[in-house]
């Protein structure tokens, strides 16, 4: 969209040469400097990592970013490059930085080798922690098993009341690595379940809250984040375990070197400065100690 | 004797012992060792062999002790009226918190047929208030009607699980079984001692055909009779049945049924056939809960009858049923089934179920050591004494083994019902000072 130019011809070239299959070199930088505006892209209902309020975002990630916009004003030697804000639906992150309309897309998610044939990635700027949520109601044997304890440590003898391992039902977001997770796990949680798919965290946590799934799976923060918002009396509980860590980081275009390596700089500079761990303290509540040692193996030297 | 007739069979009490035994416990165990593979079927070995040893002894000492009092009496022989009292009170305490919980089950089972009940803690509650006095109610008719109910209510272990022991064989295929035998790839060994706590303790339940010896016509030859074929009965059943089940239903399937005995029938015959179990399982998981609530009826009544219990619960109406001690016992686990409401009182309560085992465990050892003295006041043979005393040994060894297993939690709680047991016995002792010793007497004259 800003990539108007007013030279047609030199565009189409372009066009034709980047679809070779050697990458002529996304040049993100000069479409920067070309516009004069440096387009974040992010989430809108991702708190606490990008939220829109009015027509500004906060949220951990977006401090991030800015602080990579305040880089490229330097780089470039810019300083009043224009920072746009553009929010950008869940279904499209991946064709929004691939094709230009956004610069980079400050929301952390978790690369796979699928989406790195479309788009690169920044170093780390979060751990993604699989975690579930469940209902405050719920049985103690499963509270037990789903945070990896025994369910009960007694003997097993005809008093022993199964309820609690019987007849549950799992909800996790359809499609992504937590589904095909949860489906290998089940028979090793030792719980008897059927799994559901939603289309998002919210229906998600509504069924858990409805009493229709008794398990939700989902990255920890997100869960803490939406229940504090949407259902503050206590009544949903998010596990204190992780079953899996997923780095994530900020997308950006596939092929462009030279912006990703000032991405990369600023964000390990954040992480030397202790920067990011104020950030952390600031938006995803304190920092653990394993996402403290992750910090020193993300941040390149 | 002249109420005989309303007194039990030895049919009767035979079915009282198996459901008593299966009633709750096998409806999820295939589903618990197809978790872990056919490899678990293993541990059945270790356990039948020990439940045996166990069921036979206390056939020995029904053979040579046929008076009234069951394990208490058992225990008497070596251990005098403390140990009479402390069985009892033990084994009362134990059968009440466990009574509670086969009712919490069996409403969750019902749940499949009732959804209402599993909307909510208060209809858990209600359903399980209304099961426990179901059950207790169902009694009233005295030993002979209970008895005749059981003979109905245990078509519901028969027609499922020992109907699949001996029709599932047509459906069988033995690449499933072997597809199943170790689906986690564990070391054999350690299969089995992971196995091993799945069945170690289904054989609780086979000391209530001594508890009944009040209730039993001829009880010297059917108690100790009762004893042996309910847990062989058991046993046999216990082993086809979970051994067929494997080969018919593929492993992955039957580790995440909640109806594992439902769904094989629907496997071989239709949904509909598959239901039907369901509700059979569930009419004798109810059945075996009516059963457990004579069993308690009767072991209040006998410790009673002793002077050692209040004297509320030996007092029996004109069908010989102890129903004022019977609506006792149903007050005390009313009280008991309030903690469904919270489940923070839910969690303390299973901590209870854990302790009942271990308070179930202690008497079996104190009955099984009275078999020293029971087999020398009888003056039976060397040959009998010798054979008899390995096979007690084995039983004590398997008890005190079960018993270690239970944990240190559950042990510990148990030690302390047991300790605070002798306060209680302590206020009781005094009415056993100016009484003759009797019993000793007896023994030393013989």
């Amino acid at each position: 969209m800003n990539l108007l130019s007013t030279k047609p011809l030199s565009m189409l070239l372009a066009c034709v040469l980047s679809m070779l299959p050697v990458m002529a070199g996304a040049d993100t930088l000069e479409r920067v400097r070309a516009s004069n505006t440096l387009t974040l892209g992010y989430l809108p209902d991702f708190a606490p990592f990008s939220t829109r309020v009015g027509d500004k975002a906060n949220g951990y990630a977006m401090d991030l970013c800015l602080k990579i916009a305040d880089q490229v004003k330097t780089e470039l030697g810019l300083p009043s490059l224009q920072v746009r804000l553009e929010a950008i639906k869940i279904a499209e992150e991946v064709s929004a930085v691939s094709s230009g309309r956004i610069d980079i897309l400050c929301t952390p998610t978790t690369a796979t080798l699928e989406r790195r044939k479309s788009v690169s990635y920044s170093v780390p700027v979060y751990t993604a922690g699989l975690s579930a949520v469940v209902h405050k109601q719920s049985p103690e044997a499963l509270i037990k098993v789903l945070n990896g304890e025994v369910a009960h440590d007694g003997p097993t003898w005809r008093a022993t009341i199964n309820n609690g391992l019987a007849r549950q039902t799992y909800a996790t977001a359809e499609g992504g690595v937590t589904e095909q997770w949860v489906r290998q796990q089940m028979r090793l949680l030792g719980v008897i379940a059927t799994l559901v798919t939603v289309k998002n965290n919210d229906d998600g946590i509504k069924l858990v809250a409805d009493g229709k799934a008794d398990a939700f799976f989902a990255d920890r923060i997100l869960l803490k984040s939406r229940i504090a918002r949407d259902y503050p009396n206590g009544e949903l509980v998010v596990l204190g375990r992780i079953y899996e860590y997923a780095p994530a980081s900020m997308m950006v275009e596939r092929g462009d070197e030279d912006f990703r390596l000032l991405v990369d700089t600023v964000l390990s500079e954040m992480y030397r400065s202790g920067e990011i761990e104020q950030a952390y303290d600031k938006y995803l509540g304190g920092i653990s100690d394993s996402a403290k040692k992750l910090f020193s193996a993300y941040a390149l030297p | 004797m002249a109420d005989s007739s309303k007194k039990m069979s030895l049919m009767g009490l035979t079915t009282l012992v198996t459901v008593n035994m299966m009633g709750s416990g096998i409806i999820m165990l295939p589903t618990n060792m197809a978790q872990l593979g056919a490899v678990s079927l293993l541990s059945w070995i270790f356990t039948a062999i020990g439940s045996m040893a166990i069921a036979y002894c206390f056939a020995q000492c029904g053979v040579f002790c046929p008076r009234s009092g069951g394990l208490s009496a058992y225990t008497e022989e070596a251990h005098s009226k403390s140990g009479f009292f402390l069985c009892s009170y033990l084994y009362f305490l134990s059968l009440a918190i466990a009574n509670v919980a086969v009712a919490i089950s069996a409403v969750g089972y019902l749940s499949a047929f009732f959804p209402w009940l599993s909307s909510g803690a208060i209809p858990l509650f209600v359903g399980t208030v209304g099961l426990i006095w179901l059950t207790i109610v169902a009694n009233f008719g005295g030993p002979s009607i209970t008895g005749k109910i059981g003979a109905f209510t245990v078509w519901g272990v028969i027609i499922p699980v020992a109907g699949l022991s001996i029709i599932g064989w047509f459906w069988f295929k033995p690449d499933v079984l072997a597809a199943a035998w170790n689906p986690n790839s564990l070391p054999i060994s350690e299969a089995i001692s992971k196995a091993i706590p799945l069945t170690l303790w289904a054989f609780l339940g086979m000391e209530s055909a001594a508890q009944a010896t009040d209730a039993v016509e001829n009880p010297k030859r059917n108690v100790p009779l009762a004893c042996l074929f309910g847990t062989l009965g058991a046993a046999v059943v216990y082993v086809l049945s979970t051994t067929v089940i494997q080969g018919i239903i593929p492993n992955a399937e039957l580790a995440n049924s909640s109806a594992p005995f439902a769904l094989v029938y629907a496997k071989i015959f239709n949904p509909m056939v598959g239901n039907i179990i369901m509700a059979l399982a569930v009419m004798a998981c109810v059945g075996s809960l009516l059963g457990w609530q004579f069993t308690l009826a009767q072991t209040a009544k006998m410790t009673a009858d002793q002077n050692l219990f209040l004297k509320l619960f030996s007092k029996v109406n004109s069908m010989n049923a102890p129903v004022v001690g019977m609506i006792a016992c149903g007050v005390l686990q009313t009280l008991m089934a309030l903690s469904t409401i919270s489940p923070d009182a839910a969690a303390q309560f299973s901590k209870l179920v854990s302790l009942a085992a271990v308070t179930n465990l202690i008497p079996y050892i104190t009955a099984l050591t009275g078999l020293l003295v029971i087999m020398h006041k009888a003056n039976v043979g060397s040959a009998v004494y010798t054979r008899n005393l390995v096979v007690l040994l084995i039983a004590v060894a398997y008890s005190l083994y079960a018993l270690y297993a239970c944990g240190k939690d559950a042990v510990m709680g148990g030690t302390l019902v047991l300790a605070f047991g002798y306060l209680l016995y302590g206020f009781l002792a005094k009415r056993f000072v100016n009484e003759p010793v009797a019993d000793l007497n007896r023994g030393n004259s013989l």
